[in-house]
């Protein structure tokens, strides 16, 4: 397992007393921010995998987009949602794309972290396209963001390699304090 | 190569008695909080939850909500907690509702917390919803309140522990 960021900061050393929920990795934005967050050689020996993330973003109007192996071509990957901003009727959203949240103009702040816990199911199974179900959040006292959907992979392939990043995120970057862990949960 | 086990169940409380609070406050190493729930009462009622004892207007929340029929957003502002559920509320009836409650990165000491739930009772609705604590401070006790009522004999609340390596 390794990690692509060089300028994270990384700790190791887990506690607890469960054995089928391990921490894999994690990254801790510190410094210097940066649009993308890859979680590379994750071991094959879990049954699915879960992120669980606080992130801040250095500006508004930014997509989070989720990747597998390396594989950047948009129309790979499909997705649907249904979302919250806050009034009105439940909105939903579909297309090609692997979009897990949307940092919305309105939501945009320098203290409110977005939280975010998404699953990936069965990322070994090599007869399965891969699926994710995400629950993305940002609440900013009167303004905020709320995504609640999944994503598909078509693709059977194994997932070695995961990365989240700021998708048209020219000059946007995940800012300090953002943190990105990495678990596996054993069948 | 994983840096180790977590999702640790820290306690479980399973209500002898009904009772109007429930409070979590020992808790310490982790990076993550998660609370599961499964309560009923004498009526129809919402679960609040407050941090540290702060009875302030200092919470809020965004919703997205089913009510079977209508599926509907909604947000609350400066209010005094958060509300845990919307449709997805608990009753007097039985003991169909289930709560999953995700408190993220719970001891940063420089950001407002964020919490992600998902509640559902099969009879009424289901919700998602973010919600808000602007308060910097970290977290060192949890009260989850059933407001007018009280939590019947039988609810349990369970709060999990999950380390980031």
């Amino acid at each position: 397992m390794s990690l692509i960021l060089g300028i994270l900061a990384q700790s190791a050393g887990a506690v607890g007393g469960g054995a089928s929920y391990e921490s894999i990795m994690t990254a801790t934005v510190s410094g210097t921010s940066t649009n993308t967050i890859s979680f590379t050689s994750i071991p094959s020996t879990f049954t699915h995998l879960q992120l669980r993330i606080t992130q801040q973003t250095s500006a508004y109007d930014v997509w989070n987009i989720i990747e597998f192996n390396n594989d950047t071509t948009a129309t790979n990957y499909w997705s649907h949602r249904i979302f919250s901003v806050g009034s009105g009727a439940a909105e939903t959203q579909s297309g090609n794309n692997n979009y897990i949240f949307y940092q919305a103009v309105s939501g945009h702040s320098t203290t409110s972290m977005t939280g975010q816990v998404i699953d990936v199911l069965d990322y070994t199974n090599t007869n399965k396209n891969k699926v994710v179900r995400h629950l993305s959040g940002l609440d900013n006292n009167g303004s905020g963001f709320l995504w609640f959907g999944s994503v598909g992979w078509n693709s059977t392939a194994a997932v070695n390699r995961l990365d989240i990043k700021l998708f048209d995120s020219t000059g946007k970057t995940f800012t300090a304090d953002s943190k990105f862990a990495l678990y596996g949960i054993k069948g | 190569m994983a840096a180790g086990s977590t999702y640790t169940p820290i306690s479980t409380t399973t209500l002898g008695s009904a009772q109007n609070t429930v409070v979590f406050n020992s808790f310490s190493g982790y990076t993550d909080l998660v609370i599961v729930t499964n309560v009923k009462s004498t009526s129809t009622e919402n679960m609040s939850m407050i941090f540290n004892s702060d009875t302030g207007s200092n919470y809020s929340r965004t919703i997205i909500t089913g009510n079977g029929s209508t599926a509907t957003n909604d947000r609350q502002t400066s209010v005094t907690s958060i509300g845990t559920d919307y449709n997805g509320y608990f009753d007097g009836i039985d003991f169909n509702q289930a709560k999953i409650i995700q408190i993220m990165n719970y001891s940063n000491s420089t950001k407002y917390k964020t919490c992600l739930i998902r509640s559902n009772r099969a009879q009424s609705g289901t919700d998602a919803i973010v919600g808000l604590w602007r308060n910097t401070n970290a977290i060192t006790s949890i009260t989850l309140g059933a407001n007018s009522l009280n939590f019947a004999v039988g609810s349990t609340f369970t709060i999990y522990g999950i380390v980031a390596a």
